[in-house]
């Protein structure tokens, strides 16, 4: 903490300007306080914002007197080929299919020993490949049943005339396949039969889609797999994550294989472990045509891909810049926060003034602090210039991003910050060679062993 | 306008010769007007009556006026003696202005938009309460943000960090979507059109510094900094009206006048 020598104000130990009054934080006020654990060994520090529970920093490019650094502060300036994909933005998140039956989810066997996977599975959708060999052993913690929010789910902050809470959103459910993902594959099973169905293990002629037995749905993917158990030694590594220390400096390396890698708080590793702001099942990482995905498993927290340049924008997609966490809403699809009275009475309120969108900023699971109305074609978010500013959070730049609408359509443009706009990925996304991702509290580099 | 009684039912005025409500059909109690038309036409309760609303601005009925000589007159979009039948943010029924005690009141019959009344200078504010300044119409509350969140499966929420106030004034878009929210920092926040905390640069009604809430450890209030066009509160509950005080129902701008103390126009 640092004390404010002006208004007395305690303030974060990162923060360059005082909360209460604005003064200049130089850090000689800053209250003695154990020292940081290096960046390996994350505490976890269940209570406090990730931000402040990322230890160690150290010297930031900026130089300025910062000790505890949120990681999205220390990425380095990684700027991946203009030609690859940013990421895979299929549009506004399809509604979860309430219809489509979904397979039971399945728990493997703990005993079960360890199976590689092919090196290529061509055609194979990603959701089964079925193998999993993790390079740690995978804490193979029975999942409960997933809640799955379907039907009319809030959306909004409609509701009370108050318009106190917004509702828990789609970006926000805690455990809910909210973003039209399929369920997750059961990755640890192995069956001697190729055509074994995989909810209730009957066999399943050729040409059935559906099992005989229990009516799932038969995952023909699963059959390169099983045809090829236990390439013994052939673990093969096919991507690394690299975590990113607050200082920009590169830590340990986390291996992908060729099958899925799940990670989350159920991780062996004290890295995930340890990081109370990912889910138990976060996110997962996997190839198709020898292309990295990522995942999102209905994560709370989401995973976080730095955008390159432009990227498009759609309602309720989220975003971090510094230490904010922001919701873009498209005006025409915010729901009303004062209900009509259906006796033809309009709502009175003040000119929407050809405003196109809002821009929360998201405080808690069910609220959110300041909103701002966008109106102009551009807006900008900064620390010093532009329409929306952040003057206290230091890890935003000066200038930092702008928010855009073109033709009906809307954009998040990184205008050269320093730290990096961050777009929450919606289902999956493709992740390219230096790919930036925040992932609980820390920062991690996708490093494409090729 | 002749000897009315009031319906038990709806409350609308029907002439004493009539035996059914025009508003809602109800029978009235024709057989006993011996203490209705005491309540009506004598005693002291008839001293203050003689009001009037003048039309300030309104759908090119301006400067029309509404005297008030019944016990009760509701203004309306469907029913009532005040009727604006093309102004859709009135409610079908919406306000009542009637005497208690001889004093005029104003009291919102449980309309959709409310019935706002100009403040004189300053007016307190509870939370949720909404007030309007030009053509804003803003809230305040002040109840704690709730920052963070565990999830079920005991993940912690990583939100932004929480902002140094839960003061805050939000915009109510016509057609009731959230506007803007603005948090308020320190005790009082300034509203306008320019260097003000909180500014409307395109709100042509607003003045360049036009109101402000202040805020205090029981609750605000709201000051008006002589703004032309005023400030307006929704009312709760029912509010006595006096000479010269001003007020909204739906988009419709009444003033209210005292015979005794502002004459016929």
């Amino acid at each position: 903490m640092i004390v404010c020598p002006t208004c007395d104000r305690r303030n974060e130990d990162h923060y360059k300007f005082c909360l209460g009054c604005g003064t200049e934080l130089t850090g000689a006020e800053r209250e003695a306080e154990p020292a940081t654990a290096p960046a390996a060994a994350p505490k976890a520090e269940p209570a406090s914002k990730p931000s402040r529970a990322v230890p160690a920093a150290t010297a930031l490019p900026k130089a300025t007197p910062l000790r505890v650094a949120p990681a999205i502060a220390a990425a380095p300036v990684v700027v991946a080929p203009a030609s690859t994909p940013v990421a895979k933005r299929p549009g506004p998140a399809p509604e979860p299919d309430v219809a489509e039956p979904e397979l039971p989810e399945q728990e493997a066997p703990a005993s079960e020993p360890p199976t590689a996977a092919p090196v290529e599975a061509p055609a194979a959708p990603p959701v089964a490949a079925a193998a999993l060999v993790a390079p740690e052993p995978v804490a193979l913690t029975p999942k409960p049943a997933r809640v799955v929010m379907v039907g009319p789910a809030p959306e909004d902050d409609v509701g009370s005339t108050q318009n106190e809470l917004e509702a828990v959103g789609e970006d926000d459910a805690p455990d809910g396949s909210l973003l039209g993902m399929p369920p997750p594959p059961s990755v640890e099973q192995v069956s001697a039969d190729p055509r074994a169905c995989r909810s209730c293990g009957a066999h399943v002629p050729e040409g059935f889609k559906f099992c005989g037995v229990c009516g799932s749905r038969f995952e023909l993917a699963s059959v390169p797999v099983q045809a090829t158990p236990a390439v013994v030694g052939g673990v093969e590594h096919r991507a690394r994550l690299l975590l990113i220390h607050p200082d920009g400096t590169e830590g340990e390396a986390f291996p992908l294989d060729t099958g899925e890698t799940t990670i989350g708080r159920n991780h062996a590793l004290p890295l995930f472990r340890n990081d109370a702001f990912l889910s138990p099942r976060h996110a997962t990482f996997f190839f198709v045509r020898g292309q990295l995905f990522v995942r999102d498993e209905g994560s709370l927290n989401g995973i976080f891909l730095r955008i390159k340049a432009e990227v498009e924008l759609f309602h309720r997609d989220m975003f971090r810049i510094g230490q904010q966490l922001l919701r873009f809403e498209e005006m025409s699809q915010v729901r009303p926060a004062v209900p009509g009275a259906g006796d033809g009475t309009t709502v009175l309120g003040s000119p929407v003034r050809g405003a196109w969108g809002r821009l929360a900023l998201v405080v808690g699971m069910q609220s959110h602090g300041s909103v701002w109305v966008l109106r102009r074609p551009e807006e900008q978010l900064g620390r010093e210039r532009g329409e929306i500013l952040f003057p206290e959070d230091g890890f935003v730049s000066g200038g930092h991003c702008k928010l855009l609408t073109r033709d009906g359509r809307f954009f998040l443009r990184d205008i050269g910050s320093t730290n990096g706009s961050y777009l929450r990925i919606k289902g999956e996304g493709i992740l390219a060679q230096g790919d930036l991702l925040l992932l609980g509290q820390q920062l991690f580099k996708v490093d494409l062993l090729s | 306008m002749g000897a009315t009684l009031q319906c038990s039912h709806c409350g609308a005025e029907v002439p004493v010769e009539h035996r059914f409500c025009g508003a809602c059909g109800s029978p009235m109690k024709s057989a006993e007007p011996s203490a209705a038309k005491t309540e009506f036409f004598g005693g002291p309760a008839t001293a203050g009556k003689p009001a009037r609303l003048i039309l300030i601005r309104g759908e090119g009925m301006d400067g029309v006026s509404y005297h008030l000589n019944a016990n009760e007159h509701i203004a309306g979009r469907k029913a009532g003696a005040i009727l604006f039948p093309e102004d859709h943010y009135l409610s079908p029924r919406h306000a009542n202005f009637f005497y208690e005690n001889g004093q005029l009141m104003v009291k919102d019959e449980g309309s959709l938009n409310g019935v706002f009344v100009r403040i004189q200078d300053r007016a307190p504010l509870g939370h949720g309460d909404v007030f309007l300044a030009g053509e804003e119409l803003l809230q305040v509350h002040w109840t704690e943000l709730a920052s963070g969140g565990v999830s079920p499966d005991h993940t912690h929420f990583f939100g932004s960090p929480l902002p140094i106030s839960s003061r805050r004034i939000t915009q109510i878009f016509e057609g009731g979507r959230p506007g803007l929210t603005h948090l308020v920092r320190g005790g009082t926040v300034s509203i306008g059109r320019e260097g003000c905390d909180l500014d409307f640069p395109y709100d042509r009604f607003i003045s360049g510094s036009h109101c402000r809430v202040e805020f205090g450890p029981d609750g605000a209030t709201l000051v008006d900094e002589g703004s032309r066009n005023g400030t307006y509160v929704r009312i709760q509950g029912p509010r006595p009206l006096a000479h010269g005080d001003y007020l909204f129902v739906g988009k419709q701008l009444l003033r209210v006048e005292m015979t005794a103390a502002g004459g016929a126009r």
